[in-house]
């Protein structure tokens, strides 16, 4: 029957929507600890925004504007070298709306700390809006604010 | 049994287990917002909660239980814990399932850096009630530092 295949396509789009989200995370993570800023730019849609800092001091809209951003954050917020930073993004809670999402997830940042041993330097918050743009999903708003320390 | 309905219950099955993941979040999520009414709602009529606060039977009295022993926990620059809930692993009994999970808890600590303080794991009964996925059992066990459970 012509419905029921229809649902299944929606209920099999719904799962697959989910999973390329839960991708999007990690690839976000990845590609921000592997210090790529130009495919971490690129995981925001054409006029995504980036915010964190306190109310939201630090925002950047738009791939150039952000990777600028981020790039800038190495040695100061983020560190120099690559595996000497690492967040760890936990707790993924995606709402599906068609093609626009809303999630909200939690990071952990820990670093190398003295005497090589991992040091849980933050913890915060991400809150998503997520938009399909030619069929990939992409941040169109990612927000980043810091709980511990409350900066 | 058809190729269809092969098709459709191998669907069902991935929807089960992101809809008792996502009651995994929803979990933390209340508790960590301390919203224990909804946080009730997601146990069955006949719902246990069980950890080192106490124990209850059914939303009401788990909803009572948790709301007397339970510290606030104010949102930052408040006090601010964060529960960290990772490492699902889920067997699906058609409208029942068991589980395991680990969840870990971060205090602000001295010097308004973030803290480790516990470590544990949930072992869980879950069934589907009304439709949806409920605990029918959530034993909440620390494991770190050691402190079982009595009974």
């Amino acid at each position: 029957m012509a419905d029921e295949s229809e649902s299944l396509e929606a209920r099999l789009r719904r799962l697959e929507d989910i999973e390329s989200i839960r991708r999007l995370f990690q690839d976000y993570r990845r590609s921000l600890d592997g210090k790529d800023f130009r495919a971490y730019a690129d995981l925001f849609a054409v006029d995504g925004e980036f915010i964190a800092g306190p109310e939201g001091s630090i925002r950047a809209k738009g791939r150039d504007d952000i990777f600028a951003l981020v790039d800038g954050m190495r040695g100061s917020l983020l560190t120099d070298e690559t595996g000497d930073d690492v967040h760890v993004a936990v707790n993924d809670r995606i709402d599906l709306d068609g093609d626009r999402a809303t999630a909200t997830s939690t990071w952990v940042y820990v670093l190398r700390g003295d005497g090589d041993v991992p040091d849980v330097a933050k913890v915060g918050r991400y809150s998503d809006v997520l938009t399909r743009e030619d069929g990939h999903w992409k941040f169109l708003r990612r927000e980043a604010p810091c709980d511990i320390p409350a900066v | 049994m058809s190729a269809d309905a092969a098709v459709l219950e191998r669907l069902q099955r991935l929807e089960d287990l992101e809809e008792i993941n996502r009651l995994f979040q929803e979990y933390r999520r209340h508790l960590d917002a301390r919203d224990m009414h909804a946080y009730s709602q997601l146990f069955c009529e006949d719902g246990e909660w069980s950890g080192r606060t106490g124990s209850a039977v059914g939303p009401k009295q788990i909803q009572e239980m948790l709301e007397a022993n339970l510290s606030p926990n104010p949102p930052a620059p408040g006090a601010t814990s964060w529960h960290i809930v990772s490492n699902p692993t889920i067997e699906l009994d058609g409208d029942s399932a068991t589980a395991q999970v680990t969840w870990a808890l971060i205090r602000r600590g001295e010097g308004d850096q973030p803290a480790l303080t516990l470590l544990g794991h949930y072992d869980d009964t879950l069934a589907r009630e009304g439709g949806r996925w409920r605990f029918k059992r959530r034993q909440a066990h620390i494991d770190i530092p050691h402190h079982p459970l009595s009974g």
